[in-house]
C-alpha cells in the first residue's frame, strides 16, 4: 500500500529527471558536442568591401544557415516556392552571376568577390570560407537560403548587403541526419511554435528597407577601379507605392508585389494564405534554363499584369512636301506612341537595368498586308535591330566605351544615359516613316512593349558558345489602331500636327 | 534482443537523412532531349568525371575521392525518371550542391545519359548508340 501511494510522485520524479537530463544533453549537443559548428571569431577586415556582418563578430558555419530543405519538411509549400526562385539561384548556381563573378575575380582578385557575396553568396561569406578556391562547393551553390534571410537581425545603411546576421538559436537536433532525432526536433518546434516564430521573424521583415538591403547597389572603387557608382537603386521609389487597381496586392512595399499572398495549407499560413516565396520579378532567364514552367509562368503573369503600358497616342499621314525639307515630297506618316509606368513601384526596368531588355516594337501594314514600317522586331535569341527604342541604363567604362554586359564585369565608371521609366512616368515617342504612293488604306498599326531578361549578347558572353535555351520575349503591353484613308491630311505646306487620334486598345495579357 | 539494444539499433542504423527530394509533377515528366551517340557519350563521361565522380565515384558506387556518399547512385537512378534526375541535378538538395550554374541544360541531360549507362553497365546491358 505504501508503495502504491507514492507511485504518482515517483513518476513525476522520473519525468523531471528525464527532462533535466534531456535538456542538459541537448545543451551539450548544441555547444560542445558538435565540433563542426564551433564559431571562430573573425577580424573586421575579412569582409573587405562587403557591408555584411555577423552580430557577435564570429563566423557562422554554413551548415547552420543552409539547412533549407530541412525547413521544407514542415514548410513544404514555402520551400518549393523558394527552391524555384532566383533567391535560391543567386549564387554560383546562377550561370549569369557565376560568369560575372569569375570575370571580376580575374580582374580584381578573388577578395573582390566578397562585395558581391553579401547578397549573392551569404553562406561562404558568413562562414569564413571566402575567398573560394573551388566554385563547386555546396555552400557556394546554396544561394540565399531560408536562414540567410530569416536570421537577419539588423539593417545598416541602405544597400550593398548592409545587414547583420545572428547565428540561429536552434532547437535540439535541428542539424541531425537521423530521422528519429529529426522527429524529436519537429516535436520540440511544434511544442513551442512561439519560440520558433520569435527567432525567425522580425517586424522589419515586412518593410521595403529589408529588401533594399540587397536591391540597391553602389559599386565601390574596389570593383570598378574608379569612384563609387550606383548601378542599381530600388530604394528611392519604394515609398511611393503603387496606385490602386494595378497589381493584385497593393501594400506599397516590395513584398506587396514580389511576395503576394497565395493560398496554402503551409503551417505558416494565416487564414489559408502565405506570402509567396517565389520572389517573382522580371527574371525569366533562370526558370527557362531550369525548365521550370511554374516559376516561368509566375514571372510572366506578373509581367503581363499591366504594370507598364503602351498606347497609340496618335497617327498623322500627310500628303505633299515638307516645307523644311524639299526632298520629302512624299506622303509620310508620323506615329506617336505613349509608354507609361503606372504599376511598378520602382523604375522600370529595375534590377540589372544595363543587361535587361525592354523595348518598343512597331509594325505598320497596309490593307494588302504589305509592311510599311517596322521597329524593334526580334524574337527570342535575336539581337535587337539598330534604331530600336529600349528602356535601359547605359554605362560606360573608363575608356568611354558603352558596356554591353554587367556593370561589374565591365568596370563601368559612369552612367552615360538612362531611359528607364520612373514610377508613374509617361513618355511619348515619335516615329516617322514614308507612305508610298499606291498604299492601300486602312493602315494597321501595332505597338508592343516587350521584355527579355538579358540581352543575347550578354548571354553569349556568359555561355561562351555552349548551347542554351534563349530567354523568352514577354509581351508587357500591346496596342492596335486602324488608320483610314479619310484621315489623310491634304495640306502640303506644313508639318502636320498629330491630330488624327484613332482608337487604341491596350491589351495586356497577350503573349507572343 | 533487449529494449536497450533495439533502441541503439534504431538510433544508429537509421539511414542518413536524404533531403527533401519531392519533385514537382511537371518536372518529373520532362523528357530528355539529348540522344545518345558516340560523341555525346564521350562528352557525358567527361562531365561526370569533372563534376560528379569526386563524390559518387567513377561508377557511381559512392566511393568518391574527396567526399564519399553513403549509397550506390545506380540503385537510385534506376528508380527515377530522367525528369526527376534533371530536377535534382538542377536544384541540389541536402549535401549535394545545385549544378544549375556549372552545367547547362544540355550538359545536365548528358550527365543523366551517363548515369543510365552506369546502371546498364552494372546490370550487363549496354546503351544503344544512335549515329
Amino acid at each position: 500500500m505504501h508503495v502504491k501511494r507514492n507511485q504518482p510522485a515517483a513518476i513525476l520524479w522520473l519525468v523531471a529527471i528525464a527532462t533535466v537530463t534531456s535538456a542538459a544533453w541537448a545543451a551539450w549537443y548544441l555547444t560542445i558536442g558538435m565540433d563542426d559548428v564551433v564559431r571562430l571569431r573573425y577580424v573586421d577586415r575579412y569582409f573587405g568591401a562587403s557591408a555584411t556582418r555577423t552580430v557577435d563578430g564570429r563566423f557562422i558555419p554554413a551548415k547552420e544557415l543552409g539547412n533549407s530543405d530541412y525547413c521544407g519538411h514542415c514548410h513544404t509549400d514555402i520551400f518549393h516556392q523558394w527552391d524555384a526562385s532566383t533567391h535560391h539561384f543567386s549564387s554560383f548556381n546562377d550561370p549569369y552571376y557565376r560568369r560575372v563573378a569569375l570575370d571580376v575575380a580575374a580582374r580584381r582578385g578573388p577578395e573582390a568577390l566578397k562585395f558581391c557575396a553579401g547578397c549573392h553568396d551569404p553562406l561562404p561569406l558568413l562562414s569564413g570560407e571566402m575567398p573560394l578556391d573551388n566554385l563547386e562547393t555546396w555552400s557556394g551553390n546554396a544561394g540565399i537560403t531560408c536562414l540567410s534571410c530569416h536570421r537577419i537581425v539588423e539593417l545598416h545603411g541602405r544597400g550593398n548587403g548592409g545587414y547583420s546576421v545572428s547565428p540561429p538559436t536552434l532547437h535540439p537536433f535541428a542539424l541531425t541526419d537521423r530521422p528519429f532525432m529529426q522527429q524529436a526536433h519537429k516535436l520540440l518546434v511544434k511544442l513551442t511554435p512561439f519560440l520558433h516564430k520569435k527567432v525567425l521573424l522580425k517586424p522589419f521583415y515586412s518593410s521595403s528597407e529589408y529588401c533594399v538591403g540587397c536591391h540597391t547597389v553602389r559599386m565601390p572603387g574596389a570593383i570598378n577601379g574608379a569612384a563609387a557608382l550606383v548601378v542599381q537603386d530600388e530604394s528611392s521609389h519604394g515609398e511611393q507605392g503603387v496606385p490602386a487597381g494595378h497589381a493584385p496586392a497593393q501594400t506599397g512595399t516590395c513584398q506587396g508585389c514580389h511576395m503576394p499572398l497565395v493560398r496554402s495549407d503551409d503551417p505558416a499560413a494565416h487564414d489559408g494564405f502565405i506570402h509567396s516565396h517565389r520572389f517573382v520579378g522580371g527574371n525569366t532567364a533562370i526558370p527557362t534554363l531550369n525548365r521550370d514552367t511554374n516559376q516561368l509562368q509566375a514571372a510572366i503573369s506578373m509581367l503581363e499584369n499591366g504594370i507598364v503600358k503602351i498606347a497609340i497616342e496618335g497617327v498623322t499621314v500627310s500628303d505633299g512636301c515638307d516645307k523644311h525639307d524639299a526632298r520629302r515630297c512624299e506622303r509620310h506618316a508620323e506615329l506617336a506612341i505613349r509608354i507609361s509606368n503606372p504599376g511598378v513601384g520602382h523604375a522600370f526596368p529595375g534590377g540589372t537595368a544595363d543587361s535587361n531588355e525592354a523595348w518598343v516594337q512597331i509594325g505598320v501594314r497596309d490593307a494588302l498586308e504589305a509592311t510599311l514600317f517596322t521597329s524593334g522586331t526580334a524574337t527570342a535569341g535575336q539581337e535587337l535591330p539598330p534604331g530600336t527604342y529600349t528602356l535601359a541604363a547605359r554605362y560606360v567604362d573608363r575608356h568611354g566605351v558603352r558596356t554591353n554586359r554587367r556593370t561589374t564585369s565591365t568596370e563601368a565608371v559612369s552612367l552615360e544615359a538612362t531611359t528607364v521609366l520612373e514610377p508613374k512616368e509617361e513618355r511619348v515617342l515619335h516615329y516617322n516613316f514614308p507612305v508610298p504612293a499606291g498604299t492601300s488604306f486602312p493602315l494597321a498599326i501595332e505597338a508592343r512593349l516587350n521584355w527579355r531578361k538579358f540581352s543575347p549578347g550578354f548571354s553569349e558572353w556568359v555561355f561562351e558558345g555552349r548551347a542554351v535555351e534563349p530567354p523568352p520575349v514577354t509581351l508587357l503591353g500591346r496596342a492596335e489602331a486602324s488608320f483610314p484613308q479619310s484621315a489623310v491630311h491634304q495640306e502640303s505646306d506644313h508639318v502636320t500636327p498629330i491630330t488624327a487620334v484613332v482608337d487604341s486598345a491596350v491589351s495586356p495579357g497577350l503573349r507572343r | 534482443m533487449s529494449p536497450r539494444s533495439l533502441l541503439s539499433l534504431i538510433l544508429l542504423s537509421a539511414p542518413a537523412y536524404g533531403g527533401n527530394w519531392n519533385v514537382p509533377v511537371e518536372a518529373r515528366n520532362l523528357q530528355n532531349p539529348v540522344t545518345v551517340t558516340a560523341g555525346t557519350r564521350q562528352q557525358a563521361s567527361k562531365l561526370f568525371t569533372s563534376h560528379c565522380q569526386q563524390c559518387h565515384g567513377p561508377l557511381g558506387a559512392g566511393d568518391g575521392e574527396s567526399q564519399k556518399v553513403s549509397y550506390d547512385l545506380r540503385g537510385i537512378v534506376v528508380k527515377l525518371t530522367d525528369g526527376e534526375l534533371y530536377w535534382k541535378i538542377t536544384h541540389g538538395v541536402g549535401k549535394m550542391p545545385s549544378f544549375a550554374g556549372a552545367l547547362t541544360d544540355e550538359e545536365r541531360w548528358l550527365v543523366i545519359n551517363h548515369l543510365r549507362s552506369l546502371v546498364a553497365a552494372k546490370s550487363g546491358f549496354t546503351h544503344k548508340s544512335q549515329n
